[in-house]
């Protein structure tokens, strides 16, 4: 399993998340309550899915850079989860909840 | 009136009084229950990092002084650019049907299902369908952006100014169809001499006589099944998001069987079991074991997350924008400086501030310092159209929960007992009215069965000179067992039904008959030039059909093949064996943007 990248700063007000290293990243979106996949993701206004999918996978550059998501959830009134990096720590990055469907994060490396 | 009722609902939500929006109190609310310096810097940082709740920033936008005007304006816009609104096989008894057996649920909002053949009629003809639910306007208005949708619950749900989802649930249970005979013998026309004969010629007036509109239904689901969290549902939901890798699909045509007879004849229903489906007989349907089908198409939904994506990066600021990195790092300060009973009034200020400083404007608004911006930031970063921005991003993002709501709701609401009634009006026949009752239920995982239980009457009560007759015309069973087949990458998923339909004949088959007007499709030998009536013998019907529903790969069209056995029809009292053919679109698709 390849070393984690990404740590969440939730106190920063700008970045939410900070990149250890460039390089390739996989996150996954697990869900708590009903089920959730990433409908349309992209990152630096690049496309990174071209499907419904449970975990995206993309590189990250240097820099302050966007991350776009719009999830999607099986219960649209009470869904829950996480969005997690695919790593030795599965690092828990946000939660994920139904009333946010779409979200700009920022990844500062 | 509906029109004017929305554009006061949305000119009264645009001229709302500035104040903080529901969606932003949870955020407010996390710094105001922290119990330690870091969970408060935490929610103080969230706060300011606009992409993680970008409805909040939408709704303070457009509640702003400079936002509310833009609201109006953009919906007046919107409004002119939208003029004109936007705008599939029949029941059994109309003519020309390739469904013996009835559904419970139409199509959305319209779908045309051209038929021929007959199963219990003597006589084929050619009949187009069209049907609907009466969610199918207001599911226009939400999809087109002229009015928001509201969730059950969760964000939202408390709003006034909107669609309801549960208005929208009631209104899916209830369903309409009307058929029209297109086929050349549903006109007639009629020529009586009205002057002398001069010569070898004579004046002769014509009257038209047809019944186009051979019928009309009416249907209402009185019982909905609904699994919307179980593991079962769960799979499929995420089958259905991806119909390429295996989603069980059904193409189950949105047609309903006809009611009434052929040309002629006065059958009485040819409905037997009715099936439940969603209104989109798209190759996107899934059927999970209660027999109900998906009524949303994932490509509504894809449809809808695109243009939520286009509206969040036209909304929320990129993450090189200086405008708003400089202000992120102000307001973290102020809203860290501010005592908990000033935390609103700062977090307004600083709002206020920023929507004016991204639309290139100076405010008078204080948050945290003055801004540190050079004159090449404020042209570089800024962005006069924000609140055009805002108002895209609310919409798209209404539309897109409805659409997760549509599509859940399809797989999770089964129709089980369905109320219907039918009108038929055929040609040359005394119009009759049914009523059905429908029960629809799967079992396992690819199959369910259907059973239905009518009766019909004549509208009028039949002459007392026909031994026999009365007003009840006929009681009716039938049932079907359907099946979901293996998809098939150019057919879709196609099903395989049986079905077997049973009807007592209570009063004979009654056809109108003019001496000068011969009867479309029937010749009448030895007939006295006094009747006006004939008659059938009576006699009960067993009717046998094996139906295959192809579909054409991703597309909304269907292809029904059927085949049927019956003991007799509603005049002939000899075997029939039939084959139906017949094609359905649904029109939903083109509701999708």
């Amino acid at each position: 399993m390849a070393d984690c990248k990404l740590t969440p700063t939730p106190g920063d007000p700008v970045c939410d998340f900070k990149a250890t290293a460039t390089g390739a990243v996989t996150l996954e979106v697990k869900g708590l309550t009903g089920s959730i996949e990433f409908q349309k993701a992209k990152y630096n206004g690049t496309s990174v899915i071209t499907a419904p999918a449970t975990t995206i996978t993309f590189t990250i550059v240097a820099g302050n850079t966007n991350l776009d998501i719009v999830y999607n959830f099986s219960d649209p009134a009470h869904g829950k989860g996480s969005l997690n990096e695919v790593c030795s720590d599965n690092t828990k990055l946000k939660d994920v909840d139904a009333n946010t469907t779409a979200v700009r994060y920022v990844i500062c490396a | 009136m509906k029109l004017l009722l929305s554009i006061v609902l949305l000119t009264l939500g645009a001229l709302k009084v500035y104040g903080q929006p529901d969606t932003c109190a949870p955020l407010l609310q996390a710094v105001l229950n922290a119990t330690t310096p870091d969970q408060r810097n935490n929610a103080i940082g969230e706060l300011t990092k606009l992409g993680g709740h970008p409805l909040c920033f939408a709704e303070i936008v457009t509640r702003s002084p400079s936002g509310e005007r833009a609201a109006y304006v953009s919906f007046i816009k919107n409004l002119e650019a939208h003029r004109t609104d936007k705008q599939a096989g029949s029941s059994t008894g109309t003519g020309g049907t390739t469904n013996l057996v009835s559904k419970g649920v139409t199509a959305q909002a319209l779908s045309v299902a051209a038929e021929y053949g007959a199963l219990t009629e003597s006589v084929s003809s050619q009949v187009v369908t069209l049907q609907g639910s009466l969610d199918g306007i207001p599911t226009a208005l939400i999809r087109q952006g002229f009015v928001r949708y509201c969730p059950k619950e969760g964000q939202g749900s408390e709003d006034r100014e909107c669609i309801h989802q549960s208005l929208l649930g009631f209104l899916r249970r209830i369903s309409y169809g009307v058929s029209f005979n297109t086929s050349t013998n549903s006109q007639a026309v009629t020529g009586t001499a009205t002057g002398p004969q001069t010569g070898s010629a004579q004046l002769v007036t014509f009257t038209p006589s047809g019944n186009q509109i051979s019928s009309a239904t009416g249907r209402v689901v009185l019982w909905n099944a609904r699994d919307a969290t179980s593991s079962t549902f769960q799979e499929q939901w995420k089958k259905a998001l991806n119909p390429g890798t295996g989603a069980k699909t059904n193409s189950s045509t949105a047609s309903q069987p006809p009611q009434g007879g052929a040309n002629g004849a006065a059958s009485g229903t040819a409905k037997d079991a009715t099936k439940s489906t969603c209104s989109r007989a798209g190759d996107n349907t899934t059927k999970n074991g209660s027999g109900g089908t998906n009524r949303a198409s994932p490509a509504f939904l894809d449809s809808a997350a695109d243009t939520l994506m286009s509206a969040l990066e036209s909304l929320i600021p990129r993450a090189d924008n200086k405008i708003w990195k400089d202000w992120a790092n102000r307001a973290n300060q102020a809203l860290k400086g501010a005592r908990d009973t000033d935390l609103g009034t700062v977090w307004e200020h600083c709002s206020l501030q920023l929507i004016d400083l991204l639309q290139g404007k100076s405010s008078a608004n204080q948050c945290g310092g003055d801004p540190q911006l050079t004159d090449a930031d404020k042209k570089k970063f800024s962005d006069p159209n924000l609140p055009d921005h805002a108002i895209s991003f609310i919409q798209a993002s209404s539309e897109y929960r409805f659409e997760e709501d549509q599509f859940v709701a399809c797989m999770a609401e089964k129709p089980v007992l369905t109320l219907e009634y039918d009108y038929n009006q055929a040609l040359n026949q005394i119009s009759t009215s049914t009523v059905r009752l429908i029960f629809d239920k799967g079992f396992k995982k690819n199959w369910s069965v259907t059973f239905n239980g009518a009766f019909a009457i004549y509208d009028s009560t039949p002459s007392s000179s026909i031994p026999g007759a009365s007003r009840l015309r006929d009681s009716q069973v039938g049932v079907q067992v359907d099946r979901k087949l293996p998809a098939l990458s150019f057919l879709g998923t196609p099903s395989l039904n049986g079905a077997y339909y049973f009807q007592y004949q209570n009063s004979p088959s009654i056809l109108n008959v003019t001496p000068s007007t011969p009867l479309a499709g029937i010749a009448l030998t030895g007939l006295s030039g006094s009747a006006t009536q004939v008659f059938a013998q009576k006699g009960n019907l067993h009717v046998g059909q094996l139906k295959l529903v192809l579909g054409s790969g991703q597309s909304s069209v269907r292809f029904p093949l059927a085949f049927s056995y019956s003991n007799r029809t509603d005049l002939i009292a000899k075997p029939v064996w039939r084959g139906q053919i017949g094609i359905s679109y649904d029109f939903d698709a083109l509701f999708a943007k």
